[in-house]
């Protein structure tokens, strides 16, 4: 449980320093342009892979409480119990496809770190790359808890989309 | 057999499975039937890396959730109200404004019948308009402006059409373009709205307000930080002098350092959370995006797209025809999908077939999005409608019955937008 | 078994035109045994990731700039070092002789290639005239995002470049962000970068190349025979697009004197500095490993050879 809600807090952490930095480095390299006329050769690179990152980051927090979007009719028609049993085979299947990706990807980062690839200046290219076995590892890995909830019967519910939330609090609002 | 897997997926889907997770499976079944190593989806998603305008995507979308939790929509109205309650209609068409350029700035989803929903609702009603119009005109106006920059879905269209463009062969899309194209389109539907808005409330005239400079400085003043973001963004990008994602950077930057430190509605403690929080949106979006390139990568690479439009062209002999199946598919899709997934599932899949059919990409992207616009509040299912159920405790069936005439008026609208491309390329080409 | 080959030109070019005849006449000449499918117009996404897929095996070769291939054999850079040659005639006496050992250097490295394909010269283009070192250094220049090999060359001629996109270059000529780049002629053309600059530097500054590479891995998995057929037509049309290019080249550059850009020319002193600084350039690619001082040592017998020092 510790460890979890370390992990946790590693992610929001660097997923917010990462869209900082986004910012930050994109405006210096505008106002390097525009004033000095000059720019830093590696910022392009690292900003492009910056957004995998989030992408990835983002993604594995939305995992932890089921967040994706999804279209999700069964809940609305089927009767609760039969509902949470299609829920386990839905978190069985996200679980499975995930551990697919993570699976190949790392393969696949493996390769690239034999074969010594720069991604930019003396960056290998697998260092930025490693985010997504990482990303896709584990999502899989929380919709195996999801998955092991719920036969237990102690599944949390999807979780709401920014949607939902967004009504949540304008309702809960005076 | 391939049927049976497909047949699989869509159930998978509709029970509830994350769409990444599907559009991944259908990917990785696709290349394994091919006899591709699997390594390729990590290929194809780490193509994600190479874009140069997704830089925009989390930055744009961080700045609408940071204008979401300060007061900014108070301020907005506030001064539209000042600007425009003197013409006849003027509250209706100051509701039209103050949420097109709200959604355009946050982005949709609902944000707008939220944040202005509970502002707006009381002020028409003050305004002696009729409790279901207003209602019907608020839902309505939520997804307005979604045609407008620095509309997220515009965007993502962008992208998209940008990746494709070097999968396919067709003129490349720039997403300035897309932001031109979306301007007159959009002035339509509010022009239109606000016709409707004067002809549905002939009977019982509406008193008017008079204008006052003094309360139209005071409201200007008071929005002074927030007022020049459109100028910064507009700017930026039409006079070449930022690209979309840079321009997105420096509203970012901006509207952080306004809403902490100069309104300090947003307090700094809290900032890490609306990052956070931001950032999940996106990241559920880049990742569905991502898997649906790879996806788009297996039907290149085996050729789907080529005898798709061999298909249609058998069955669908005209150009009108297509538009009006288009138009038809969308609005339901628009209904029952969310937005982003409707974008990246539908996309990759109508862009080529429509190039055969010689239509714009860029007109197409201002079809597709103005199709999603009304499908926010198409019933039975579409998002607005619930979310203003919510908002203003009214049963779904007295907003449906709110919404409808609106409606009317911007199929009409979406109709002259799909077979007037002039509209939308004016600007362009 | 087909062979799918991906390439950056768009489809309906010369190229792509001519790589697709070479198919035909492969299926012909081996009763359908060996065929080519050409993914035109980047679908496969940039160089690397081509190589990735060609690693994997769901593509089998690559049309592009050698460049993209110079991390599998460094060597093959040789004939893209800056200022190097002072005029086609050159780089034909010198191609003549390394043209063989550049194919076979790849053939080491896991490659089958076809080419070098010419390119042409890239030239300097600059709004204002720029005929010395320090001209250039007054310019803002631009850079591809992600040329690390650019950006060392940039580094040893003193200049702080600005580094965009290849689709923001046109917009940002425009604004006056830049106002100088290095381009052989007909991306100078095509784009219509050409039409935001007046001047260009009568001195060829890079010559670039581009190849048709196979994976050997999948080249090997052929029968003899149809091996050395499928060699036989595709060295054909490399030659053919050798010829095509070189003449695409020569039209644009006249056209690009014909739209009036003015040509401006070093004297001997500047000259001696841009070749000085040039060297430096070299001499720092070689002692980083990047071309070995043997293949160095050819180039500069075979051009002394040609100028008949
Ligand atoms: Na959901
Ligand atoms: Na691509």
């Amino acid at each position: 449980m510790m460890l979890m809600r370390g992990l946790h807090r590693f992610e929001d952490a660097l997923i917010v320093v990462i869209l900082l930095g986004m910012m930050v480095l994109a405006v210096t390299q505008i106002l390097l342009r525009n004033l000095a006329g000059t720019s830093l050769v590696w910022v392009d690179p690292l900003l492009q892979n910056a957004v995998l990152w989030i992408g990835m980051l983002g993604a594995m927090i939305a995992s932890r409480k089921d967040e994706h979007i999804s279209i999700d009719v069964a809940s609305q028609w089927l009767p609760p119990f039969l509902h949470r049993a299609l829920l386990s085979v839905v978190d069985l299947f996200t679980s499975v496809i995930c551990g697919v990706a993570a699976w190949f990807s790392l393969l696949s980062v493996r390769d690239e770190a034999s074969f010594g690839m720069m991604a930019f200046a003396n960056v290998p290219a697998w260092w930025l790359q490693v985010i997504v076995p990482l990303g896709f590892g584990s999502i899989a890995l929380r919709y195996a808890i999801l998955f092991c909830l719920g036969l237990v019967g102690r599944r949390p519910a999807p979780g709401k989309s920014r949607i939902k939330n967004a009504v949540d609090a304008g309702v809960r609002a005076p | 057999m391939i049927w049976l897997v497909v047949l699989l997926l869509v159930l998978l889907a509709l029970m509830g499975a994350p769409l990444f997770a599907v559009i991944l499976a259908a990917a990785a079944v696709g290349y394994y039937s091919l006899g591709i190593d699997l390594s390729v989806l990590h290929i194809d998603i780490y193509e994600m890396s190479n874009s140069v305008v997704l830089m925009a995507l989390p930055l744009f979308t961080y700045a609408g959730f940071l204008l979401s939790e300060s007061k900014t929509a108070d301020r907005m109205l506030r001064l539209s109200q000042a600007a425009f309650g003197w013409m006849p209609g003027g509250m209706a068409f100051v509701a039209l404004i103050a949420c097109a350029i709200f959604t355009a700035l946050t982005g949709g989803s609902g944000v707008t019948i939220v944040a202005l929903g509970g502002l707006l609702l009381p002020a028409l009603l003050k305004g002696s308009y009729p409790r279901r119009f207003s209602m019907g005109l608020i839902t309505t106006s939520g997804s307005l402006g979604l045609l407008l920059v620095p509309s997220i879905p515009l965007l993502i269209y962008g992208i998209i059409a940008q990746q494709m463009s070097q999968q396919l062969d067709m003129p490349s899309v720039q997403i300035t373009d897309l932001y031109l194209a979306g301007i007159m389109p959009a002035l339509l539907m509010i022009v239109l709205l606000y016709v409707y808005c004067l002809w549905a409330t002939r009977k019982a005239p509406i008193p008017r307000q008079a204008f006052r400079l003094s309360e139209l400085r005071a409201a200007a003043w008071q929005a002074r930080w927030e007022l020049p973001l459109p100028f910064v963004v507009l700017g930026g990008i039409f006079s070449g002098l930022l690209v979309i994602s840079e321009a997105a950077a420096v509203t970012a930057l901006y509207v952080t350092i306004v809403e902490v430190f100069v309104y300090r509605e947003v307090g700094l403690r809290r900032l890490p959370a609306v990052m956070r929080e931001s950032m999940v949106m996106v990241g559920g979006i880049l990742l569905i995006l991502a898997v649906a390139m790879s996806f788009t990568g297996y039907l290149v690479y085996a050729g789907v797209p080529e005898g798709l439009f061999a298909f249609m062209q058998e069955h669908v002999s005209s150009k009108l025809m297509f538009l009006i199946l288009l138009n038809i598919v969308l609005l339901i899709l628009g209904a029952v999908l969310d937005i982003f997934a409707a974008l990246v599932i539908m996309v990759p899949l109508i862009l080529p077939v429509a190039i055969g059919y010689g239509i714009d990409p860029v007109h197409l992207g201002i079809i597709f999005v103005a199709n999603m616009q009304i499908g926010y509040f198409t019933p039975p299912v579409g998002m607005n409608l619930f979310i203003a159920s919510y908002r203003f405790k009214q049963p779904i069936t007295t907003l449906y019955a709110a919404t409808l005439p609106f409606m009317a008026v911007l199929v009409i609208a979406l109709l002259l937008i799909t077979y007037v491309p002039a509209l939308s390329l004016y600007f362009v080409r | 078994m087909e062979f799918k080959i991906s390439t950056l030109y768009p489809d309906g070019t010369a190229a792509v035109n001519r790589l697709k005849e070479a198919g035909k006449q492969l299926e012909k000449e081996t009763d359908g045994r060996v065929s080519l499918r050409i993914y035109a117009g980047g679908t496969m996404g940039d160089d690397r990731a081509v190589q990735r897929r060609i690693r994997i095996g769901q593509l089998h070769g690559s049309l592009a700039q050698a460049g993209a291939f110079a991390s599998s054999y460094k060597d093959s850079q040789i004939l893209n070092l800056p200022l190097a040659f002072r005029s086609l005639d050159e780089v034909d006496h010198v191609r003549a002789e390394l043209d063989p050992l550049i194919r076979d250097g790849f053939e080491d490295n896991g490659w089958v290639v076809f080419g070098p394909m010419d390119g042409g010269f890239a030239y300097l283009m600059s709004r204002n005239p720029v005929a010395s070192v320090s001209d250039l250094q007054r310019q803002k220049v631009w850079l591809p995002a992600g040329d690390t090999g650019s950006a060392m060359a940039a580094r040893e001629f003193g200049i702080s470049p600005v580094v965009l996109n290849l689709g923001a270059v046109l917009t940002s000529l425009q604004t006056g962000v830049i106002d100088a780049f290095a381009a052989p002629a007909v991306p100078a053309l095509t784009l219509q970068w050409y039409t935001r600059v007046s001047h260009f530097t009568e001195m060829p500054l890079l010559y670039t190349y581009g190849v048709l590479a196979l994976g050997k891995q999948h080249v090997e998995r052929l029968s003899d025979e149809d091996q050395v057929t499928l060699r036989r037509v595709l060295s054909e049309a490399a030659a053919d697009l050798d010829n095509a290019e070189r003449a695409g080249n020569r039209r644009a550059m006249e056209a690009l004197r014909g739209q009036g850009l003015e040509p401006v020319e070093p004297n001997a002193e500047q000259l001696r500095e841009w070749r000085t600084l040039a060297r430096q350039a070299t001499d720092r690619l070689v002692e980083g490993g990047e071309i070995s001082e043997d293949m160095l040592a050819r180039l500069n017998a075979l051009l002394d050879e040609y100028r008949g020092d």
